[in-house]
């Protein structure tokens, strides 16, 4: 419903507990620190005077930001490398350090680690070499393509004269060299495509070894070696390949098994030590925030008020002398701000998102999201109204949100279409046909819109005006909230533009409608009132608050700016109320796209064409008009009503948090 | 997509940056200062470059040159930023040159026995694109090690091949295959592009590889001694007038003035005619050939790729001018002798 009330918690103990200090806060994921250091350098650091601080309070004085500090980071190199050693996923999760059994300190995760990898490395190194030698045998297996020739593998290996290779080529390698063979000192002979690139036998008279080596060399060549098992007849080596790499097969699945046997009895160990460097890496993160002195440390941050108790019931547990305060934040915001958290119903919850993309509320402003959620779905509906469309869209925001419950834009899409179902519900359409539901429920009040477009646009100005009067309500709660005066009374967002905007409805009222109102001469008194706040706002403020001087610029300048500003104003006025016309023409919209696709259908004039129509048109409706309604929605939202009233310059919370670095 | 979809933001951009860049006459007058102190204060006073110039600070003329080459980087890394899809990647590749440029340099301190770590920090790492792990590298002490760096990487290759090579020539062969590297993977990202952008930039790459070509065949053959067979190899298929055919001719030629001479009757032939500074010119006259060509493409193909590649080559030229004309200034050579090292030709 609003922003969460924040305080400032400075906490000092002995240095000895701020391992599992930091720790409690990394788990409670609830604190967002702030620099410790500059706290106490800035007075903000509060200690109460009491006999039972005094050391502490003396010890300020020696105080230093937090220095000699170890970035286990070498250490988790080698905890991914026996993870991966093991074919292990990483596991970040908090149940192993609250667990007292996975505790673990860091020189026992060091022993740990290097226990382990010393007992998986012997057997991984066999394996990877078993590996490397299937990818070798797999190369070799080229040698096949010489079967025919019955050449001795050995007998070309050991020419006099001439010496022979085996090696890789890329393709386009390949090629060019082809293209100048006629100057190539060597038989270039290709055996077979392998993964590599192309396998080729080249056999060179020795005495231009060094020639035909920089050739090669220039065709970035790469030799695979022969074993000497294999320099044997071409039909011969091929069967040795073939029965090595049955071995090989049976070798790796034994190996395997081994390291799944370790992988099954150590795995909660080997993700425990994960665990614990992955806490003490976000605590490296922490401890740059801390000051220390010899014997104690301090630390300060941010904590939403309600976890106050919960948190401090968390740190005393853990031994004495250690002391948590909280401070209020009216005295801290002089010097910064609180960050902003912000607390909502699960109903508009989702719709934090959208406000946070415009801007996230300042600490102190007032949070917007329920105002906004409500009026976001109401407009949607209005102008996406379809019954069956509505369930659709429902249903699919509630399937996403089933497999992917993180992303926030399916539980928005979720509810638009329960409010797009409600709108379409009254305005009698389900998947575009009309008067389906009225037989259905006869007794209900319908509102069908291509049958009062004049009703449609006018409820939807009308909406729109009574939004944009809640605005005002924000905008001068907001503006008078943090004293200002100028801009909250006499700004043109402010009453002096509220009483304007009223008068002047209400004359528009009048006269176009004949309703009761002010009198003439009234409404032209409060206009030149109200115009004449909003255009001396300034110097009219300044003399209120007795400030001096009345402009801070050049007085023309100031009136000139002023004058068309009160222009502006007017103008503003018109084309935010007008512009919610939209509402209903996109309601209208609606229906005429519907009308088009069934006259389409019925020019088909068979039911095949019906149907296809009916899908097509369906489609083409939610997702193209879906998608332009929802933008539209939030143009309003975020052009007609927040520039009116909100800012959103606030931080958000950003607590420590248990996770990856 | 549209061209204009595509590149009216960033060709806006492009327009902006371009009014940051010297005119002729900051040419002239910059030509005309003294000392090294007068040139930053002319900038810092006149020109846009104030905004990477420390205020009223004496900068020495490493700090300045790190200053120039840290800012024309960071633009090309913004107009990254302006692209999508292949573009984006075609962009991506062109940051390579920064990596092989590190690369170069790492190799020549290692040879030379320097340690990598007191550069460091001074480089202009690509990080959009690299992947390097800087901080092993500059631990390197040895070839070796510095192929232990590059472990994994496609770089590790190319030092193992030749180092064993005397340094000189390995270095001639490395850079040479870095190079190619280079202008492989662009010319691979070129073909990612549309049809007109592909056309404009495959041009100047077209003549661009070329112009490497011929410099490897004719450097490889006068200092290095490399086998016809070998340097053919390494040459880049994809060139503009050296077809493989021609440059298996030219390879294959007998003697280095035969060679000389038919590169001289080439559209390359500007290249191979003054004698004075072979190898400094060369650089100089290469770079206003592709500068040029590159202003005629850009009228010739407006609303492409073009644009901003014209604007990040003036930049890349507009950064070197200015190395030369601050070190003229150092080594006292006169205005008329240093316009002649500058790749802008001024009129009159």
């Amino acid at each position: 419903m609003s922003v969460e009330k924040m305080s400032m918690v400075n906490l000092v103990a002995d240095l000895a507990l701020l391992d599992e200090v930091l720790k409690e806060i990394a788990l409670f994921e609830r604190i967002q620190l702030v620099n410790a250091y500059h706290e106490i350098e800035e007075s903000n650091f509060r200690l109460s005077m009491v006999d039972e601080n005094r050391d502490e309070i003396l010890n300020m004085c020696r105080i230093e930001p937090y220095k000699t500090q170890v970035d286990p980071k070498a250490l988790m190199e080698k905890a991914e490398k026996l993870l991966m050693m093991l074919d292990l996923e990483k596991k970040i999760d908090s149940a192993y350090l609250e667990d007292p059994v996975w505790d673990w300190t860091l020189e026992r995760v060091e022993t740990q680690i290097d226990l382990f990898t010393e007992e998986v490395s012997g057997a991984y190194s066999v394996l990877s070499a078993l590996r490397e030698e299937r990818v070798h045998l797999k190369e070799l297996e080229c040698l096949g393509k010489l079967q025919e020739t019955e050449v001795d593998l050995e007998e070309i290996t050991t020419m006099e004269h001439f010496s022979a290779r085996l090696g890789v080529l890329s393709k386009e390698n390949r090629y060019k060299l082809s293209l100048n063979y006629e100057n190539i000192t060597a038989v270039v002979m290709h055996l077979d495509t392998i993964d590599r690139g192309e396998a080729e036998l080249i056999i060179s008279p020795k005495e231009l070894d060094a020639e035909t080596d920089r050739i090669l060399r220039s065709v970035y060549f790469e030799e695979i070696s022969i074993p000497d098992a294999y320099k044997v007849k071409a039909p011969e080596a091929l069967r040795r390949i073939r029965a090595r790499q049955e071995e090989i097969e049976i070798e790796i699945a034994a190996k395997l098994k081994e390291l799944e046997v370790f992988k099954r009895s150590y795995e909660n160990e080997i993700q425990a030590s994960v665990n614990a460097l992955a806490l003490e890496r976000v605590k490296v993160k922490m401890r740059r925030s801390i000051a220390t002195t010899r014997n104690f440390f301090y630390l300060a941050g941010w904590i939403p008020e309600r976890d106050e108790a919960v948190f401090e019931a968390r740190i005393k547990k853990l031994g004495p002398g250690t002391i948590v305060l909280f401070n209020d934040t009216s005295n801290a915001i002089e010097k910064h701000t609180p960050p902003t958290l912000l607390k909502n119903r699960w109903l508009v919850k989702p719709f934090e998102m959208l406000v946070n993309m415009y801007g996230t509320p300042a600490y102190n402003e007032t949070d917007p999201t329920v105002f906004f959620g409500l009026t976001y779905m109401t407009l949607f509906g209005a102008m996406f109204g379809d019954l069956g469309q509505g369930i659709v869209l429902f249903l699919t925001g509630m399937v996403l949100t089933g497999k992917n419950p993180e992303n926030l834009y399916f539980h928005i899409l979720a509810r638009l279409g329960i409010s797009s179902a409600f709108f379409g519900f009254f305005y009698d359409s389900f998947f575009g046909y009309e008067h389906l539901i009225s037989k259905l429920f006869p007794f209900m009040p319908f509102l069908r819109p291509i049958e009062n477009i004049n009703t449609i646009l006018g409820v939807s100005v009308g909406v729109g005006v009574f939004l944009l009067l809640i605005s005002f309500a924000y905008s001068i709660l907001n503006k008078l909230r943090i004293g200002d005066v100028q801009e909250g009374w006499l700004g043109r967002n402010g009453v002096a533009g509220l009483v304007l905007y009223l008068t002047l409805i209400q004359a528009v009222l009048k006269t176009a409608f004949d309703l009761p109102g002010l009198p003439t001469f009234m409404t032209v008194i409060l206009v030149l009132a109200s115009v004449g706040v909003i255009i001396g706002r300034e110097p009219l403020a300044n003399l209120m608050k007795g400030a001096r001087p009345l402009y801070h610029e050049k007085m023309s300048e100031y009136y000139v700016e002023s004058g068309f500003d009160i222009l502006e104003t007017f103008l503003s006025f018109l084309s935010n109320s007008i512009s919610f016309i939209r509402v209903g023409a996109f309601a209208l919209n609606h229906v005429g796209l519907f009308v088009a696709f069934h006259t389409m259908g019925a020019l088909i004039g068979n039911l095949g064409g019906e149907i296809l129509m009916f899908f097509l048109g369906n489609l083409i409706v939610i997702f193209l008009e879906g998608l332009i309604v929802m933008i539209q929605g939030l143009r309003l939202m975020y052009y007609e009503l927040f520039s009116k009233y909100y800012s959103g310059d606030g931080e958000a919370f950003d607590p420590v948090r248990f996770q990856e670095v | 997509m549209s061209n204009v979809r595509k590149f009216a933001a960033v060709n806006a951009k492009v327009r902006a940056l371009e009014g940051q860049l010297l005119k002729d006459q900051d040419y002239y007058k910059l030509l005309l200062l003294n000392h090294v102190d007068e040139v930053v204060d002319y900038l810092r006073q006149e020109t846009w470059y104030a905004s990477i110039l420390p205020e009223a600070r004496k900068v020495d003329i490493i700090e300045l040159e790190g200053r120039f080459e840290r800012n024309a980087f960071e633009k090309h890394e913004k107009l990254y930023h302006y692209f999508t899809d292949a573009y984006r990647e075609y962009f991506k590749v062109l940051l390579m040159r920064y990596e092989i440029e590190n690369l170069k340099l790492f190799l020549r301190m290692v040879i030379r026995r320097e340690s990598l770590i007191s550069i460091t920090d001074h480089l202009i790492i690509p990080h959009i694109y690299s992947e390097l792990d800087y901080g092993k590298i500059s631990q390197a002490t040895s070839l070796d090690e510095l192929s232990a760096a590059l472990a994994g990487t496609e770089y590790q290759q190319l030092i193992e091949y030749y180092k064993d090579e005397e340094p000189t020539r390995m270095m001639f062969y490395v850079e040479m295959n870095l190079d190619r590297l280079y202008f492989k993977k662009l010319s691979q990202r070129t073909e990612k592009l549309d049809a007109a952008d592909q056309k404009a930039v495959g041009e100047v790459l077209k003549r661009n590889i070329d112009m490497l070509n011929i410099q490897w065949v004719y450097r490889g053959r006068r200092y290095y001694q490399l086998l016809p067979e070998e340097i053919l190899n390494y040459t880049l298929l994809n060139g503009k007038y050296f077809s493989y055919k021609r440059l298996k001719e030219l390879c294959y030629l007998p003697s280095l003035d035969d060679i000389s001479r038919v590169l001289r009757a080439s559209p390359y032939g500007f290249m191979f005619e003054q004698t004075e500074h072979f190898e400094l010119n060369l650089e100089i006259l290469m770079d206003r050939y592709l500068y040029k060509l590159f202003d005629k493409l850009r009228m010739e193909y407006p609303m492409t790729i073009t644009e901003p590649m014209v604007y990040l080559h003036r930049l890349e030229y507009e950064m070197r001018d200015l190395f030369t004309i601050v070190e003229s200034k150092r080594y006292n050579i006169s205005s008329e002798a240093c316009r002649k090292f500058l790749i802008r030709e001024l009129r009159g």
